[in-house]
């Protein structure tokens, strides 16, 4: 059940309201003074003002703001990616030269003689097992040797593969 | 700092820079792009979060500093930096102000349409429920520029009310 409604208090604060000198909480007061039912007349336009302000108080961001918003963080984060790999050029321009210098060389007939005249430097008659068993030893070390590096560069090529295509989706 | 945890450290905060932008810019599209804007502001310098006391204060300024910015831009069309009121509607006559709903329209238009000190300030005060010296800090202002500027706001606001009242409308 309400209080019954205390006109005098309300023109005093409704004056110090206007002289901007009330605090928050006789603010609060005011505005819940304003929607009560039995609200006189005289007072009925500062409802209108106080109902303003509520509505403009509760606008807000549409949803898409999250979603637009983490969008342009990832995409931060992607170039940020992207700069600091570029920011490093020396780095860049050394494995370039690098790779590029080792593909000549091993493609070069002076590379792939020198390889060639080495095999055939090779004695391999002393190396060709005296039994059985011990073929089947050297071919046993031999398996299991290869067995052990299976599959480290294909992990190794995913890897470079996925930064790959982050930097691709960068440049889309 | 995980890009979904600073969007819950920002969410509580975003609607209230969204309207103060709105308040500043009175476009909210463009309002919308400042908070995003300040958002990714705050996410480059998510690391150094931490040492600021005052996250929603310090975001505040952000976005008052961005939307100076665009309303100094010479390609502004927004008609936000005006200290001069605008000209108002000519005052409607009783016969225009029959519906509540009629009321509250032209006092959105004429809250709008306030000098942009007295309109901030009235904004920070009476929507955000800022205390003097928050809205002090906020806008670079004196307490008592704060205070000039709420007493002329609303006292503006005032005497479109008492008009309205002499007319006898609701």
């Amino acid at each position: 059940m309400h209080m019954a409604f205390d006109e005098q208090k309300m023109d005093q604060l409704l004056e110090r309201y206007f002289q901007g000198e009330t605090s928050l909480e006789e603010e609060s007061w005011i505005r819940q003074q304003c929607q009560r039912p039995d609200l006189p007349d005289q007072y009925l336009p500062y409802r209108s003002w106080f109902t303003v302000i509520e509505e403009e108080a509760n606008r807000s961001l549409d949803d898409s703001f999250e979603t637009e918003l983490l969008d342009r963080i990832h995409r931060q984060q992607r170039q940020a990616r992207v700069r600091r790999l570029i920011s490093k050029p020396w780095q860049v321009a050394a494995a370039v030269v690098l790779a590029l210098g080792l593909a000549t060389w091993m493609w070069t007939s002076d590379g792939a003689s020198q390889w060639t005249s080495t095999s055939d430097q090779i004695d391999w008659s002393q190396y060709e097992p005296d039994s059985p068993e011990e073929a089947a030893q050297i071919y046993r070390k031999a398996m299991l040797r290869v067995s052990t590096g299976m599959n480290t560069g294909a992990a190794k090529a995913a890897n470079k593969l996925e930064k790959l295509e982050e930097i691709g989706a960068f440049f889309k | 700092m995980k890009p979904t945890e600073f969007t819950h450290l920002i969410n509580p905060i975003r609607d209230k820079l969204f309207r103060f932008a709105q308040r500043m810019l009175k476009d909210p599209a463009g309002a919308k792009d400042v908070v995003q804007d300040v958002c990714i502001k705050l996410w480059q310098q998510r690391n150094r979060l931490d040492e600021i006391d005052n996250l929603e204060a310090w975001s505040m300024r952000l976005v008052r500093n961005r939307c100076l910015d665009l309303l100094r831009s010479p390609s502004s069309r927004m008609g936000g930096l005006d200290e001069k009121p605008e000209e108002s509607d000519p005052h409607p006559s009783p016969g225009d102000l029959t519906e509540q709903t009629d009321m509250m329209r032209h006092l959105r238009q004429l809250m709008q349409k306030l000098p942009q000190k007295q309109r901030l300030v009235m904004h920070l005060r009476d929507l955000e429920g800022l205390s003097y010296q928050e809205i002090a800090d906020t806008l670079d202002m004196t307490m008592a520029q704060v205070k000039v500027n709420i007493f002329r706001a609303r006292t503006r606001i005032r005497t479109e009310l008492e008009k309205t009242n002499a007319y006898g409308l609701r």
